[in-house]
C-alpha cells in the first residue's frame, strides 16, 4: 500500500532512463512511452479512488537539518496526479505523429517527457516542503533541456529570458523554504502556519512564494517568458508544460501558500486579487492584437491564470473551488488548443494567421474540436469554462469586490472576441495558398484533441459531477485559512445558483431554431457571377479576407492603444527594464574596473588591506 | 610517529627530479607515465592513512614545540583528498592534452612540484613550513601559468607573480610578527601561548597580514584581480588545478587553519570573512555575465563560489562550517570538470569564445554531457552535489538569523544559474557553428577524467549523507575544536 506512492515517481523515471540508454529504435520507445503513460493513467485513477495514503520513506539528514521524505496522497494531490497523467497519456499519443521530436533529431525527447512526469508527481505527492522544492527545481532543469530541443530558431535571448524569470522564481522559492525552516524548525506542510503580520521577513517570505507560483503559472508581472518561449519551443512541449502542467504546479503552490502555509492579511489578499484581475484584462488585450497563433494562445494562457488567482485569493470555499476547477478546465482546453495549433502547424507549416484560412474542408474534426475548446475558454455556457468562471465570480462577489468582477467578465467577453478571430482566420475566410496542399491530420493527432474537447463538454454539461467528485471531498479543514461556508452537495451555493442541465436544454433548443433558420435560408437559390471590368474578366489574385486585422482598431484608441503598442514592443517587460536600465550599467562599470593594468590591481589590494587593518585595529 | 606522512611531499618532489633526469633520454612517454604513477601512489597513500585519526610525524625525531611536525587530521585528509584526486585526473587528462605543447619535461616536473607544495601545506604543523610549501606551490604555479609563453600567458603570469609575491611577503611578515610575539612558529604551541596570554595587539596586525595574504591566494574580492587573467592563460589541466585546488589549499585552507586553530577567531574576523565572501559572490557572479571567453567565465565563477565558502566559514556555526567544507569539495569536482572540458573543447575547435561556439552536443556528445552535468551542479540543481552544499550554507545563514546574507546567497545562486545557462545555450546547445563543424570527440585520456568527475558530481549529490557524515563532519569538528588540536599535537608536553 505504502509503496504505491512511489510508483508515479519511480516508474516514469526508470522508463525515461530506459529510453535514454536504448539508442535508435524509435517506434519501440514510443510504444514503451505510451504503455507507461497508459499504465500511469490507470494507476492515477486507482490512486484517486483509494482513501488517503501516507508513507514515510527516508530522511535527508544534513547535521541539524532534517527533512523526511514523506509522500502523501490526499484527495487534492491524487486529483492533480490523475490529471497530470491524463495529459501525459494524451500527449504521448499525440507526439507519435507530431514532427517535434523527429526534428529534435535524437532520443532525448521522450526521456525528458517522462522525467517531467516523474518530477511533477513528486511535487504533488511530497508532504514536505523541502522535497517539493527539490522536485520543483528538477522540473525547471528538465524544462531547460526540453526547450533546447527546438532547433535553430530559438534565439539565445528568449531562452535566457525564460530561465532568468524561472530561475529568479526558483531562487525566491528557495529563500521562502529556508525562511520557513529557520522560523518553524519543520518543513512538514501540515505543521506550518506563519502569520504575515508578524514581521517584515515574514512578508518577504510570503511574496517569495507568491512570486515562485505566479512565475510558474505565468501571471503578471512575471509572465513575459511564455509568449517569448512560445515562438520557439516545440509546440507539443508548449501544450504539455506551460499550458497544462505549469498551471497545475503554479496554482498548487499558490493555493498552498495562500491557504495553508501563511495566514494572509486582507491587504495581501487584495493585492493578489488585483494581480489576478490585471492579468486577465491586460493579457487578453495583448492576445487581441496578435497575429501568430502560438503567441496568441500563449497570451490566453496568461489571461486564464488570472481567474484562478482571483478565485483562490478570495479565500472563500466557492472561490477556491472555482479557482481550482478553472485550473483543471484551463489545462484541458488550453492544451487542447495548443495541440490544435500543433496539428495546423504540422500540416500547413505555419501558425501565422495571415497565411492561414479555409481549413474547414481539410480538417473538419479538428475544426469541431477547436470550436468547442474555443467556446470553453471563452466561458460560453454550458461548457466547463463557464462553470468555473461562474464560481470564481461568486467568490469575488462574496468578498465584495465588484470591480474585479466587472474586469473578469469583460476579459471573458474579449476572450470570445479573440477566438472568433482565430476560428474565422484559420478555418474560414477563403482558402489561402499556403493550405492548398494540406492533408488531413493523422487520427493519432486528432483523437487526443477530440478527447479533450469531449472532456470540456462533459465537465460543462454535467458540472455537478466533477465538482461533487473532485472538489467537494477536499478536506478544507486542512486549509486553515479558508472561510468556511456551509456547503451543499450540488452547485447551489449561497447565492450562486446555476443549473447546467436546464441551461443546456435551453441552448440546444436555441441551436435547433438557428439551424431551422439556416435551412430556410438555403431554400432560396443564388448564383455566382464573374466580375468584368471594361469587357475584361477581372481576377482577384487572392479572394479572401483574413481576420488578422479584426481588432487592430483598438491599437488606435487613446491611452490603451499606446499602452498596448509599447507593451507589445516589450517596454513594460520587467526583464527588459531591469536589464537595460540598471543591469548593463552595473556590469559595464565592473568590467571597466577590470582594466588589466597591474597598478590598478595593486591599488585595490592596498586599499583592501588598509580597510582590513583599520577594521581589525578599531575594535 | 607515522613515517608515511613525509612521503606526501617527498614522492612528488622525487618524481619531479626523476622526470628531469631521465628526460634526457626519453622526452615523450616517460614524463607522462611517471607522473601518473606518482599521483597513483599518492592516492594509495591517502587510502592507507584513511580515517586513522590524527597522525603525527616529528621530523628527525625532534618533538614539538622545537622540531618540525607534520600533522594529518581529518581536515588535512579532506584537503589531501581534493588535491590528489583532482591532481591525478588532471595528469591523466594531460596525457593527451600536452601533445599540443613541446616541452613535456618542465610541465610535468612543475606540476608534481606544485602537488608537493600543496600536500605540504595540507600537512604542515608549523607556520614557517606552511609558508615554505606555499611558496613552492606558488612559484610552480607562476611558471605553469606562463607555460604557453605567448604574450597573453606571460602577461598573466607576470601579474600573478607580482600580486602573489606581495601576498607571500605579507604572510611572511605575519609569521615574523607571530614569532616575535610568541617565540614559536609551531601552530599548536603558538595557539597555546595565545590562549594563555590574550590581548596582544601585535597579533591583530599579524592577522591583518594573514587576511590579506591568504585572501589574495584564495582570489577573494578585492584581491582577486590576478585570477581571471591567470586561469584562462594557463593550460586547461593547470586551470583545473588552480581553480579546483590551489586557491582552496593556499587560500581557504591555510586561512581557516591559521584563524581557527592558531590565532583564534574573533567576531570582527568573522564579519570580515562574511563581508569579503558576500562581495566576492556578487562581484564574481556579475562579472560572469558578459564574458565571452568561457575560461574567463569559469574563473569569475570560481571567485563567486569561494565567496560561498567564506560565508559558511564566517558564519562560524557548525552548520556553516560543514556547508563550507562540503562546498569546497564539491567545487573542486565540478570546477575542475568544467575547466577540463573547456580544454577539450578548445583543443577540438581552437576557440574559447562562446560567440564562436554552438551545437557541441552533436559533435562532442560525451564532453558536452559532462559539462552539462558540471553546469547543473554549479548552478545548484538537485540532485547534483552543488545543490546540497549551497543549501546547507543557506540554511546556516537562516539559522543564525542573517537574512541579508541568506538573500545574497539565494540571489547569487540565481545569477550563477543564469550565466551557466548562457554558457550551455551558447556552447553546448543551439545550431552547429562554423568552428565546431570539424570537431570530434576528444581522445579517451581526456574524456575519461570528465566522465569520472561527472559521476562524482552525481554520486556525491545522491549520497550526500554518507559524504557529509563520513568526511565533512569529522573535518569540521576538527576545525571547531581548537583545544583538541593543541592537545593532539602537543600531547602532554
Amino acid at each position: 500500500m505504502r509503496n504505491l506512492l512511489l510508483y508515479p515517481i519511480v516508474i516514469p523515471f526508470l522508463a525515461g532512463l530506459f529510453t535514454l540508454i536504448v539508442p535508435r529504435a524509435k517506434r519501440f520507445k514510443q510504444l514503451i512511452t505510451i504503455a507507461v503513460c497508459g499504465y500511469l493513467l490507470y494507476y492515477g485513477i486507482r490512486l484517486f479512488l483509494l482513501p488517503d495514503i501516507v508513507g514515510s520513506f527516508f530522511t535527508v539528514n544534513l547535521y541539524v537539518f532534517r527533512a523526511d521524505f514523506i509522500l502523501k496522497a490526499d484527495h487534492l494531490s491524487s486529483l492533480m496526479i490523475l490529471f497530470t497523467y491524463l495529459f501525459g497519456f494524451l500527449i504521448s499519443i499525440y507526439i507519435v505523429r507530431s514532427r517535434d521530436w523527429v526534428r529534435s533529431g535524437d532520443n532525448q525527447y521522450l526521456t525528458y517527457f517522462l522525467w517531467t512526469l516523474a518530477g511533477v508527481s513528486g511535487v504533488f505527492l511530497s508532504a514536505n516542503l523541502f522535497f517539493v522544492l527539490v522536485f520543483w527545481e528538477m522540473i525547471t532543469a528538465i524544462f531547460f533541456l526540453f526547450v533546447n530541443l527546438g532547433r535553430g530558431k530559438l534565439t539565445a535571448e528568449s531562452a535566457r529570458k525564460t530561465y532568468v524569470i524561472l530561475g529568479l522564481a526558483d531562487a525566491a522559492f528557495l529563500f521562502g523554504v529556508g525562511f520557513i525552516w529557520a522560523s518553524t524548525g519543520t518543513l512538514n506542510i501540515d505543521l506550518i502556519n506563519i502569520d504575515t503580520t508578524a514581521g517584515i521577513v515574514q512578508k518577504i517570505a510570503f511574496f517569495a512564494f507568491i512570486a515562485a507560483s505566479i512565475a510558474k503559472a505565468g501571471a503578471l508581472p512575471l509572465h513575459t517568458w511564455i509568449p517569448t518561449i512560445s515562438e520557439n519551443a516545440p509546440i507539443s512541449v508548449m501544450a504539455f508544460i506551460p499550458a497544462a502542467l505549469d498551471k497545475l504546479l503554479g496554482i498548487y503552490l499558490l493555493s498552498l501558500a495562500m491557504l495553508k502555509l501563511f495566514t494572509v492579511q486582507p491587504l495581501f489578499s487584495f493585492i493578489i486579487m488585483l494581480i489576478g484581475a490585471a492579468t486577465i484584462i491586460i493579457a487578453v488585450f495583448m492576445a487581441l492584437i496578435q497575429h501568430d497563433l502560438k503567441k496568441l494562445l500563449a497570451y490566453h494562457a496568461i489571461s486564464q491564470v488570472g481567474y484562478m488567482i482571483l478565485g483562490i485569493a478570495t479565500g472563500t470555499v466557492v472561490g477556491v473551488i472555482g479557482g481550482l476547477f478553472h485550473m483543471l478546465n484551463n489545462s484541458i482546453y488550453k492544451s487542447g488548443l495548443f495541440l490544435c495549433a500543433g496539428a495546423i502547424e504540422k500540416e500547413t507549416g505555419t501558425t501565422d494567421l495571415e497565411k492561414l484560412g479555409g481549413l474547414y474542408k481539410k480538417m473538419p474534426l479538428v475544426l469541431v474540436a477547436n470550436v468547442i475548446l474555443a467556446l470553453a475558454i471563452s466561458g460560453v455556457p454550458p461548457l466547463n469554462g463557464f462553470t468555473s468562471k461562474w464560481m470564481v465570480y461568486q467568490g469575488v462577489l462574496q468578498v465584495g469586490q465588484p470591480v474585479f468582477l466587472a474586469l473578469a467578465i469583460f476579459g471573458s467577453a474579449l476572450t470570445l472576441a479573440s477566438f472568433l478571430k482565430v476560428i474565422y482566420s484559420v478555418y474560414f475566410g477563403g482558402e489561402s495558398p499556403a493550405v492548398s496542399s494540406t492533408r488531413r491530420p493523422s487520427y493519432l493527432m486528432s483523437i487526443p484533441i477530440s478527447i479533450l474537447a469531449i472532456l470540456c463538454l462533459i465537465f460543462g454539461i454535467f458540472a455537478t459531477l466533477p465538482v461533487g467528485k473532485f472538489f467537494i471531498p477536499i478536506n478544507f479543514a486542512l486549509f486553515q485559512n479558508v472561510k468556511s461556508i456551509a456547503l451543499l452537495d450540488n452547485l447551489s451555493f449561497a447565492n450562486a445558483f446555476w443549473n447546467p442541465s436546464l441551461a443546456t436544454t435551453a441552448i440546444i433548443i436555441g441551436l435547433i431554431i438557428g439551424i431551422i433558420i439556416y435551412l430556410v435560408g438555403r431554400v432560396f437559390k443564388y448564383r455566382e457571377q464573374p466580375i468584368y471590368t471594361c469587357g475584361e474578366r477581372f481576377e482577384l489574385e487572392e479572394r479572401r479576407f483574413p481576420g488578422t486585422g479584426l481588432y487592430l482598431t483598438i491599437m488606435e484608441l487613446p491611452f490603451i492603444g499606446q499602452y498596448l503598442r509599447d507593451r507589445d514592443s516589450g517596454a513594460y517587460d520587467g526583464y527588459n527594464l531591469v536589464r537595460f536600465i540598471g543591469w548593463e550599467t552595473i556590469i559595464k562599470k565592473l568590467k571597466d574596473l577590470h582594466n588589466g593594468i597591474l597598478s590598478t590591481y595593486l591599488s585595490w589590494c592596498v586599499i583592501g588591506f588598509l580597510i582590513i587593518i583599520f577594521l581589525l585595529m578599531s575594535q | 610517529m607515522d613515517v608515511r606522512l613525509p612521503l606526501f611531499v617527498v614522492t612528488p618532489i622525487f618524481g619531479a627530479i626523476i622526470i628531469l633526469l631521465v628526460g634526457k633520454w626519453d622526452k615523450k612517454i616517460f614524463p607522462r607515465v611517471w607522473s601518473i604513477i606518482t599521483m597513483a601512489f599518492l592516492l594509495l597513500l591517502i587510502f592507507l592513512t584513511w580515517n586513522k585519526g590524527t597522525l603525527l610525524h616529528f621530523m628527525g625525531g625532534w618533538e614539538p614545540p622545537y622540531g618540525i611536525v607534520l600533522v594529518e587530521d581529518s581536515l588535512s585528509l579532506l584537503i589531501l583528498l581534493i588535491i590528489n584526486v583532482v591532481g591525478f585526473l588532471s595528469i591523466v587528462f594531460s596525457y593527451s592534452y600536452i601533445l599540443r605543447y613541446e616541452d613535456y619535461l618542465r610541465f610535468f616536473s612543475m606540476f608534481l612540484l606544485m602537488i608537493a607544495g600543496m600536500n605540504g601545506v595540507a600537512i604542515a604543523g608549523d607556520l614557517f613550513n606552511l609558508y615554505v610549501f606555499l611558496e613552492i606551490a606558488s612559484i610552480a604555479s607562476y611558471a605553469l601559468v606562463g607555460y604557453g609563453v605567448g604574450p597573453e600567458e606571460l602577461e598573466a603570469s607576470f601579474k600573478y607573480l607580482i600580486l602573489g609575491v606581495l601576498a607571500s611577503t605579507l604572510i611572511l611578515f605575519g609569521i615574523a610578527i607571530i614569532y616575535a610575539a610568541t617565540g614559536s612558529v609551531s601552530m599548536a604551541d603558538v595557539a597555546r601561548f595565545l590562549i594563555n596570554n590574550p590581548g596582544n595587539r601585535a597579533v591583530l596586525l599579524a592577522s591583518g597580514f594573514f587576511l590579506m595574504g591568504f585572501s589574495l591566494k584564495a582570489g577573494l574580492v578585492p584581491f582577486h584581480a590576478w585570477l581571471p587573467d591567470a586561469h584562462p592563460a594557463a593550460p586547461a589541466p593547470i586551470s583545473a588545478m588552480l581553480s579546483g585546488v590551489l586557491i582552496k589549499v593556499l587560500g581557504i585552507y591555510a586561512m581557516i587553519r591559521v584563524f581557527y586553530h592558531v590565532i583564534g577567531i574573533t567576531p570582527m574576523v568573522s564579519q570580515i570573512f562574511i563581508g569579503m565572501g558576500g562581495l566576492s559572490m556578487v562581484v564574481g557572479a556579475l562579472m560572469g555575465f558578459g564574458q565571452d571567453d568561457m575560461k574567463r567565465l569559469f574563473a569569475f565563477s570560481s571567485i563567486s563560489q569561494m565567496g560561498y565558502v567564506m560565508i559558511g566559514i564566517g558564519l562560524g556555526t557548525p552548520l556553516g562550517i560543514f556547508g563550507a567544507l562540503f562546498h569546497l569539495l564539491n567545487h573542486a569536482g565540478y570546477k575542475s570538470l568544467l575547466f577540463l572540458s573547456s580544454g577539450a573543447i578548445e583543443r577540438e575547435t581552437r576557440t574559447r569564445k562562446l560567440s564562436e561556439l554552438g551545437g557541441l552536443r552533436e559533435k562532442m556528445p560525451v564532453t558536452s554531457a559532462a559539462s552539462v552535468v558540471g553546469s547543473l551542479s554549479i548552478s545548484g540543481v538537485p540532485p547534483f552535489n552543488g545543490f546540497w552544499s549551497k543549501l546547507i550554507i543557506l540554511l546556516a545563514a537562516f539559522q543564525s538569523r542573517n537574512f541579508l546574507v541568506a538573500g545574497i546567497v539565494v540571489f547569487t545562486a540565481f545569477l550563477t544559474l543564469t550565466y551557466y545557462l548562457r554558457f550551455q545555450k551558447n556552447a553546448i546547445f543551439g545550431s552547429v557553428s562554423e568552428k565546431v563543424k570539424g570537431a570530434h570527440e576528444a581522445p579517451i585520456p581526456m574524456v575519461m577524467p570528465l566522465v569520472i568527475f561527472a559521476i562524482f558530481c552525481l554520486l556525491i549529490g545522491v549520497f550526500n549523507h554518507t559524504i557529509i557524515s563520513g568526511i565533512i563532519i569529522p573535518a569540521g569538528q576538527i576545525l571547531l575544536d581548537r583545544a583538541g588540536y593543541i592537545m593532539s599535537v602537543l600531547g602532554g608536553v
